[in-house]
C-alpha cells in the first residue's frame, strides 16, 4: 500500500494524515484479564517511512520483555530488578500473526534480539511511503516492576505494555536496548485505542476516554490521542476519580483511597505547574492531564498525557509535602520536555530531565519560600541548596551528556542528568542573561513542539538568541566535566596621597582553582558603602588587579549575591580585611552545645 | 549561694555539666581551629547565625572533606581518652548524688570525691564498655518497632525510639548504682544482684525515669524556646552571650534531670534490700 508524500487515511470516522513528523498511527484493541493478569491484544499500524532511506526492516520496542527473565539487559544491569525477576515479578510481551500490507510474515523475516523485535520487510519501503502492520499480542503483566504492573488492590499501570514501534530522529533508526536507567523515544503518532475491561474498576488513561458500552461484568472504553509518542493508562479498584479543569485542560484524578485527603495538594499543585509552563513555554499541549496515585514507580513517572506520582507515607510532614510538590510539578514539566518536545530519553536524557529539573527549581524560585523548602524543627533547607550538594559531591565525574546507559549506577545517572543538569543549566542562564535565556528557551520549545531536538539544536537556539559563541561553555559543562572554583586570594592597601587628601591604593588577586572557565564579576567594598566593580574572563589561573579609591576597602568579592551554583567552594569567593572571630565565637558555641547536650543524654 | 552548691544534686548537675562542658570543647578543639581558619574572613561566616545555614554545611561538605575526616578522626581518639575521664569522675559525682546526707545535702572532701572516683573507676569503665552493645540493641529494636509505629505518625515513631534508649539507659544508671551500693566493681554481680529487683519493679522504674525525663526535657524545651527568641534577633555580642547562657542552662537542666533519674533509681534499688531484709520504706515511717 504505498502513496505519494503524506498519507491520508480514513480512520475512526476521520481523515488523518500521516507525515515524517507524525509517521505512525496506531488502532489497537486490548482485553484485561485481571484474572490471570493478562492482557491480550491486536494492533494495527499504519506506518509512513518518515527517512531519506529506503526501509528494509522495521523494529518494534517489546520493554516488558525486559522482566522476562534475567538474562535481559535491564536484568544484568540493575540487581534490584534481576531479584525482583527471580521472586517472581515477571513479565512477557508475546508478539504473533504479523502481517504486512496483507501478507503474513514468514518466521525467519522476524528477529527478537532482548527488548527489540526486527520484521524485515518483503518489499523495501520507500522514503515516504506507506504500509499497514497488523498483529497479535499477549502481555504478563508482573506486580509491581519498574514503571508498569499491578499492585496488591489490583490497580493497574500500564505504560509501554504494547508493542511501539522504533522512533526515527534525523533519519536514524533509534533500536536502544531497554536498560536500567533508561527511558523512552519514539515518534509522534495517533492512537485509538478500545479496552475490554471488567467492569467495576476506574480508569484514566492518555488523550481522551469514553465509556462507550457496559454491562455488568465489562465496560468498553475508547480512547484517542494523537501527536503523543506513547499511549498509556491505568485501571483498578482501588482508584478513586476525580475530576477538576484548568485552562481548558480536563484534569483526572486516579487516586487511591488512603490519599484523598491529599487530592486538594495535588490539584493545587497541578495547576500551577500547568498555568507555569503554559506561560512560560507554550499552552498545555493536549486537551487531558491524567494525575494516577500508584507506588508502582519509584519517585514519579512522565507519560503523555498522564503522570504518576506515588504519595510518599513516610516521614516528616514538610519532606513529604516537598517532594510531593516538586514531583507533581516536575512530572508536569515532563509534559513539555519529552511528551511535546520529544528528545531522545535514552540517549541525551539531559535534554527532558535536565530541563524538566531546572524548569521545576525555576518554578520554585519564582513561588519564594513556600516551595521547595523542608522544615524540620523550624531549621529551613531548601531543595536547591540539597541539589547543589547532590550535583557537587559526585566531582562531576561524567559528563551530563551521556547516553543513559553510560552511566554506571543510577546515583551517576541521577547526579549527573538531574541535578548537575540543573546547575549547568543555571550557569548558563547567567552568562546569557535571566531575559535572553528564557527567551531561547521560549523559542526551542515553540519551535520544537511536537519535533525531536537533540543537543545540536538545544545549542543553536541558545546560541541564535545570544549572539554569543557558547563552544567553550558546551564544551565544558555539557560534553565536559569541568569544575569550577574562583577564589579571592589577597586584599591589601595602602596610603598613598597628602593629608587631606587620603586615597587608597588597592591591590587584590583572584585565581581559578579548578579547569572550568567562566566570567567573573568582582566586587570592592569600600568604607563609605560604594563599591568598585569590574569584570574578568576567568581564563587566567591568577590574575592581580589594581584600584584607587578615596575611601578604605572592606571586602572583595566575586559575584556577590549573584554566586555561580556550579561553583564548589564559596568559603572563598569573599575576603573580608576584618574578622569575624567573634561571630564565630557563636558558632563554636552552637556546636559544643549540641555535642554537650547529647552527651548529657548519656551518663 | 554555698548552701545550694552543697545541695548534692546541684553539685553532681554542675560537676556533669562541668565535664560534659571540658569534654565537648577539647573532642570539638581541632575541627573549630580548622573552621576558624576556613570563615574567619569569609562573608560564609555571616551565615551562622541564628543557626548555621546548610550553603555552610554543604561547603564543608563538598570542600573540606579533610576536615572532617580529620575532625571525625581526632573527635574519636579524644573521646576515647575523654571517655576514661568521665567515667573516672562519674563514680564520684554517683557517689554524692547517692550518699544519704539528710535533706539532700552532703559532707565530702575534694580528696574523697577523687578517692571515690578512683575506687568505682574499674566498673564504671565496664559500664561504658557495656553500654555501647546495649545501646546498640535499644538503637535497633528503637528503630525496629518505631518503624512500626512511625506507620501511625512520624512523632509516634520518634517516642518509641526513645523510649527504648531511655530503658537502656536506665539500665545502665541501674547497675551502677548497684556498683556504688554494693561497694563492688563487678559488673556481672551487679547485673545477677539487680535482676530480680528489676524484674519486680519494671513498670515503678519505667514509669518514674519516663516522669523525671518529661519533666526534665520540659524545662529544657521552655529554655530552648527563649534560645530561640533571642536568637530571632540580630546578631549582637549581647544576644551571642546570652544565647551561650542560655545553651548551658539547657544542659544543665539534662544534668539535673539525669542527676534525679540516678536518685530515683538507687531509691529502687535501696527499697528491693529493704524489702529483701524484711523492711518496707512505710516501716520505716
Amino acid at each position: 500500500m504505498n502513496f505519494f508524500a503524506s498519507l491520508c487515511l480514513s480512520f475512526a470516522g476521520g481523515i488523518i494524515s500521516l507525515s515524517p513528523e507524525h509517521p505512525a498511527l496506531y488502532q489497537i484493541e486490548a482485553r484485561l484479564d485481571t484474572a490471570d493478569h493478562r492482557l491480550y491484544g491486536r494492533e494495527r499500524i499504519y506506518f509512513m517511512n518518515p527517512t531519506d532511506n529506503t526501509l528494509m526492516q522495521i523494529c518494534f520496542h517489546l520493554y516488558p520483555n525486559a522482566f522476562r527473565d534475567t538474562s535481559s539487559v535491564m536484568a544484568r544491569e540493575d540487581e534490584s530488578i534481576r531479584n525482583s525477576i527471580l521472586g517472581g515479578r515477571v513479565s512477557e510481551l508475546t508478539v504473533g500473526d504479523i502481517v504486512i500490507d496483507g501478507e503474513s510474515v514468514a518466521p525467519e523475516a522476524i528477529t527478537e534480539m532482548g527488548t527489540l523485535l526486527y520484521v524485515s520487510l518483503s518489499s523495501p519501503l520507500a522514503p515516504s511511503d506507506t504500509l499497514g502492520i497488523s498483529l497479535k499480542f499477549e502481555l504478563t503483566i508482573p506486580q509491581t516492576q519498574t514503571r508498569f504492573g499491578y499492585d496488591e488492590l489490583g490497580n493497574y499501570l500500564l505504560s509501554h505494555w504494547h508493542p511501539i514501534l522504533c522512533g526515527y530522529q534525523e533519519g536514524k533508526l533509534v533500536d536502544n536496548e531497554y536498560h536500567a536507567n533508561s527511558e523512552f523515544f519514539s515518534n509522534f503518532s495517533r492512537y485509538d485505542v478500545r479496552l475490554d475491561l471488567p467492569a467495576h474498576l476506574n480508569v484514566g488513561s492518555t488523550g481522551e476516554l469514553f465509556r462507550v458500552q457496559e454491562d455488568s461484568s465489562k465496560a468498553v472504553w475508547q480512547a484517542t490521542a494523537d501527536s503523543v509518542i506513547d499511549f498509556a493508562f491505568a485501571c483498578g479498584p482501588g482508584f478513586q476519580h476525580f475530576e477538576s479543569d484548568t485552562l481548558g485542560v480536563r484534569i483526572h484524578y486516579l487516586i487511591r483511597p488512603q490519599n484523598a485527603k491529599y487530592l486538594q495538594s495535588a490539584d493545587i499543585m497541578t495547576k500551577l505547574a500547568i498555568a507555569y509552563f503554559s506561560d512560560k513555554l507554550y499552552r498545555y499541549p493536549y486537551s487531558t492531564f491524567t494525575f494516577v496515585d500508584a507506588p508502582i514507580t519509584a519517585d514519579g513517572l512522565e507519560l503523555p498525557g498522564m503522570v504518576v506520582v506515588p504519595f510518599p507515607s513516610r516521614g516528616p510532614g514538610s519532606v513529604r509535602k516537598m517532594f510531593f510538590d516538586l514531583a507533581v510539578v516536575h512530572e508536569t514539566a515532563h509534559q513539555w520536555f519529552y511528551a511535546s518536545i520529544a528528545s531522545n530519553e535514552a540517549e541525551e536524557p539531559w535534554l527532558d530531565e535536565g530541563l524538566a529539573s531546572y524548569f521545576t527549581s525555576k518554578l520554585v524560585k519564582d513561588f519564594g519560600d513556600t516551595l521547595g523548602l523542608i522544615e524540620i524543627m523550624r531549621y529551613k533547607l531548601s531543595f536547591s541548596a540539597i541539589e547543589r550538594v547532590l550535583a557537587l559531591a559526585p566531582k562531576a565525574e561524567y559528563p551530563i551528556n551521556l547516553k543513559s546507559w553510560e552511566y554506571p549506577d543510577a546515583f551517576s545517572y541521577n547526579t549527573s542528568v538531574y541535578e548537575r543538569g540543573v546547575l549547568v543549566l543555571q550557569t548558563l542562564e547567567k552568562i546569557l542573561g535571566q531575559a535572553v535565556f528564557d527567551s531561547a528557551l521560549t523559542e526551542y520549545a515553540r519551535n520544537f513542539r511536537f519535533r525531536h531536538p537533540d543537543s545540536y539544536d538545544f545549542k543553536n537556539a541558545m546560541i541564535s538568541a545570544s549572539e554569543l559563541d557558547l563552544d567553550r561553555f558546551f564544551e565544558q559543562f555539557i560534553d565536559g566535566t569541568a569544575r569550577v572554583d574562583y577564589s579571592v586570594r589577597s586584599l591589601e592597601f595602602e596610603t598613598i596621597g597628602l593629608a587631606g587628601e587620603k586615597r587608597y591604593e588597592i591591590n587584590m588577586t583572584v585565581s581559578r582553582e579548578l579547569e572550568g572557565v567562566l566570567p567573573q564579576r568582582i566586587t570592592i567594598g569600600l568604607a563609605d558603602g560604594s563599591t568598585i566593580d569590574t569584570t574578568w574572563d576567568g581564563v587566567s589561573r591568577k590574575t592581580a588587579f589594581k584600584f584607587e579609591s578615596v575611601s578604605k576597602p572592606v571586602y572583595a568579592a566575586l559575584n556577590e549575591g549573584d554566586e555561580y551554583a556550579i561553583d564548589e567552594n564559596r568559603s572563598n569567593d569573599t575576603l573580608h580585611l576584618k574578622s569575624f572571630g567573634s561571630r564565630l565565637i557563636s558558632f563554636e558555641w552552637d556546636l559544643i552545645f549540641i555535642r554537650e547536650f547529647f552527651l548529657s543524654l548519656i551518663l | 549561694m554555698k548552701r545550694l552548691l552543697k545541695n548534692k544534686f546541684v553539685a553532681a548537675s554542675l560537676l556533669f555539666l562541668a565535664i560534659d562542658l571540658i569534654g565537648s570543647f577539647a573532642v570539638l578543639a581541632p575541627f573549630l581551629v580548622m573552621m576558624r581558619n576556613k570563615l574567619d574572613k569569609s562573608a560564609l561566616a555571616l551565615k551562622l547565625w541564628p543557626i548555621i545555614s546548610f550553603d555552610v554545611v554543604a561547603d564543608i561538605f563538598l570542600n573540606e572533606p579533610y576536615i572532617l575526616a580529620m575532625g571525625v578522626v581526632s573527635a574519636i581518639v579524644i573521646f576515647l581518652i575523654f571517655t576514661l575521664l568521665l567515667t573516672f569522675f562519674s563514680g564520684g559525682i554517683y557517689n554524692i548524688i547517692i550518699t544519704d546526707g539528710g535533706v539532700g545535702q552532703f559532707e565530702h572532701s575534694f580528696a574523697g570525691f577523687l578517692m571515690n572516683s578512683a575506687r568505682f573507676w574499674p566498673g564504671f569503665l565496664k559500664t561504658a564498655i557495656l553500654s555501647i552493645p546495649i545501646y546498640l540493641i535499644a538503637a535497633f529494636l528503637g528503630f525496629s518497632f518505631g518503624r512500626l509505629a512511625a506507620g501511625i505518625a512520624f512523632m509516634f515513631g520518634v517516642f518509641v525510639f526513645l523510649l527504648f534508649m531511655l530503658i537502656a539507659s536506665t539500665y545502665i544508671q541501674l547497675l551502677r548504682v548497684e556498683m556504688i551500693t554494693s561497694g563492688s566493681n563487678s559488673v556481672v554481680g551487679a547485673v545477677r544482684s539487680s535482676r530480680s529487683l528489676i524484674s519486680r519493679s519494671l513498670l515503678r522504674i519505667l514509669a518514674g525515669n519516663i516522669s523525671v525525663s518529661v519533666a526534665g526535657f520540659l524545662i529544657a524545651f521552655l529554655l530552648w524556646m527563649a534560645l530561640r527568641g533571642i536568637r530571632s534577633l540580630n546578631w549582637s555580642s549581647l544576644a551571642a552571650a546570652i544565647s551561650i547562657v542560655l545553651q548551658q542552662l539547657i544542659v544543665l537542666a539534662i544534668c539535673l534531670m539525669q542527676t534525679l533519674r540516678i536518685n530515683f533509681n538507687y531509691t529502687i534499688l535501696k527499697r528491693g534490700e529493704e524489702n529483701a531484709l524484711g523492711g518496707t520504706q512505710l516501716d520505716r515511717i
